[in-house]
């Protein structure tokens, strides 16, 4: 077999773990969205309680290698709580999988959505008091329109980075699209190809992502300044 | 309609509101001048909760908004609020600036909120702006939004803070008219400025603001024109040269 004959043969299985890959990035960027929104406001509040929740989790989070924080989670937190008896050995690594990568992802995005809210003029909820919003409905209607479009660049650039993270959850043997090209790869020894298959399957969903950002925020220009 | 009591108001260490006192009537216009500094904005932003006094006593409308128990949402929407710098909401159409207040804080419905927003935009002779952004507008045509958007509230107090003063100059006749209308229909303003014309024309009393006091007040002809202060006359000598 020719080089590319070994790539076309091997693309139905990589092709099947890219969808793994994609399915964790979306979960991850999901919750990931939630929960960084949750930390922003939280950090933003005038509840000093809430803050130092806020500012612990990001600092934990960013402080610390995502794949030392899969590993815990994965392996770590199994040997003093019964997870894997509670949902089975086979599905906690995957449960541990998602929730790892949304808690690093939410802590990067808390940074990203707390820096687009600050930018927005103070004028603006000043505004939003004097014509009697409380507080939450100034957020809501106000400043978090105005802060997404400011947003969508870093956001996309998180995006990006947590489906590159993704292929951290090899070592916790989740069958993702590395893993998929390491099993072939044992098989077939052929490093060369598979792996810069991998590598370009990888370029080619993060290609797709950032040129939809791009289009997006074209359109938002466009629609609403 | 106000009284203010023994207001003062702190910013870390330095006291900015040492001791402000004044009744406001109904349908009463006040303009308040004094040097830049003297804490003129940050007494405008105390009557509608932007500021927590540090002490003394803010009544607007029979509630006494210094009450920790007084919910400030509800006193203050009853007050609008017109600022230097216009703050229009960038993401929202001229119509949509207007309509966001009542809609999401009166829960009026589209309709109606629309049709009252329009009588607005009437009024402030800019009906024909009613879907284009704040951004594209002139400063004179954004300030004048920004008054009806405050309206839309229905308010029983307006709230003026240097509302020209962002302005290029032909620009400034045409939201002075639109303010001295409101005058001319009874509302209570409040208004920080140095347009002496304005306050001649229709303000019923002028306060003259140094050092977190208001040094001395009295009808706009006889503070302008016999200031008994020593300090308030360099001061009128120096903004009429
Ligand atoms: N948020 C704030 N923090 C600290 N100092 C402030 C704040 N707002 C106003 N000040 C200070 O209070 C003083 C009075 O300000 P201001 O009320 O804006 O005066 P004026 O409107 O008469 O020019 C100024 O010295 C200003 O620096
Ligand atoms: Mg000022």
């Amino acid at each position: 077999m020719n080089s590319l004959e070994i790539m076309a043969h091997a693309f139905p299985q990589l092709f099947r773990a890219l969808g793994t890959t994609v399915e964790f990035s979306l979960i991850a960027i999901i919750l990931g969205c939630i929960i960084g929104l949750i930390a922003a406001l939280f950090r933003l509040s005038r509840f000093r309680i809430l803050q130092a929740i806020s500012w612990l989790y990001v600092e934990v989070f960013r402080g610390t290698p995502l794949l030392v924080q899969l590993i815990f989670i994965a392996l770590g937190l199994p040997t003093v709580i019964p997870l894997n008896d509670w949902f089975g050995p086979r599905v906690y690594p995957y449960i541990a999988a998602a929730i790892g990568l949304a808690l690093n992802e939410g802590a990067y995005i808390t940074e990203i959505i707390r820096a687009g809210i600050l930018s927005v003029d103070r004028g603006q909820s000043e505004a939003a008091h004097s014509i009697g919003m409380t507080r939450f409905q100034a957020m809501v209607h106000i400043i978090l329109p105005q802060a997404f479009k400011r947003m969508i660049p870093p956001l996309v650039n998180q995006f990006a980075q947590t489906i590159k993270d993704t292929s951290l959850l090899a070592p916790i043997a989740i069958v993702e699209l590395l893993y998929t090209g390491q099993i072939i790869v044992s098989e077939n020894f052929a490093g060369f190809q598979i792996y810069g298959e991998v590598a370009l399957l990888y370029l080619v969903i993060i290609f797709t992502l950032t040129r939809f950002a791009g289009y997006l925020e074209r359109r938002l220009q466009i629609d609403k300044r | 309609m106000i009284s203010v009591e023994h207001l003062k108001k702190s910013f870390g260490t330095v006291e900015v509101l040492k001791d402000v006192n004044i009744e406001i009537q109904p349908q009463e216009v006040v303009v308040v001048i004094g040097p830049s500094g003297s804490g003129k904005s940050t007494f405008l932003r105390c009557l509608n909760g932007l500021e927590i006094p540090t002490g003394g006593k803010i009544t607007i409308i029979g509630k006494e908004i210094t009450h920790p128990k007084t919910n400030i949402h509800q006193v203050c929407q009853k007050v609008g609020m017109v600022f230097q710098r216009f703050n229009l909401f960038h993401h929202l159409t001229v119509l949509e600036n207007i309509t966001i207040g009542p809609r999401k804080v009166l829960k009026m419905s589209k309709e109606e909120s629309e049709k009252f927003a329009m009588q607005l935009l009437e009024k402030v002779g800019l009906a024909h702006k009613a879907n284009s952004y704040p951004d594209e507008l002139s400063g004179g045509q954004q300030q004048r939004v920004a008054i009806a958007r405050a309206l839309a509230m229905k308010p029983d107090v307006m709230l003026f803070d240097e509302p020209t003063s962002a302005l290029d100059p032909e620009m400034v006749g045409e939201v002075l008219k639109v303010m001295k209308d409101l005058a001319k229909e009874g509302m209570t303003m409040v208004v920080v400025t140095h347009e002496m014309g304005f306050a001649k024309e229709v303000g019923d009393r002028v306060l003259f603001m140094d050092g977190g006091y208001i040094i001395e007040e009295g009808k706009p002809e006889e503070l302008f024109n016999n200031p008994k202060h020593e300090r308030t006359k360099s001061f009128l000598g120096k903004i009429l040269h």
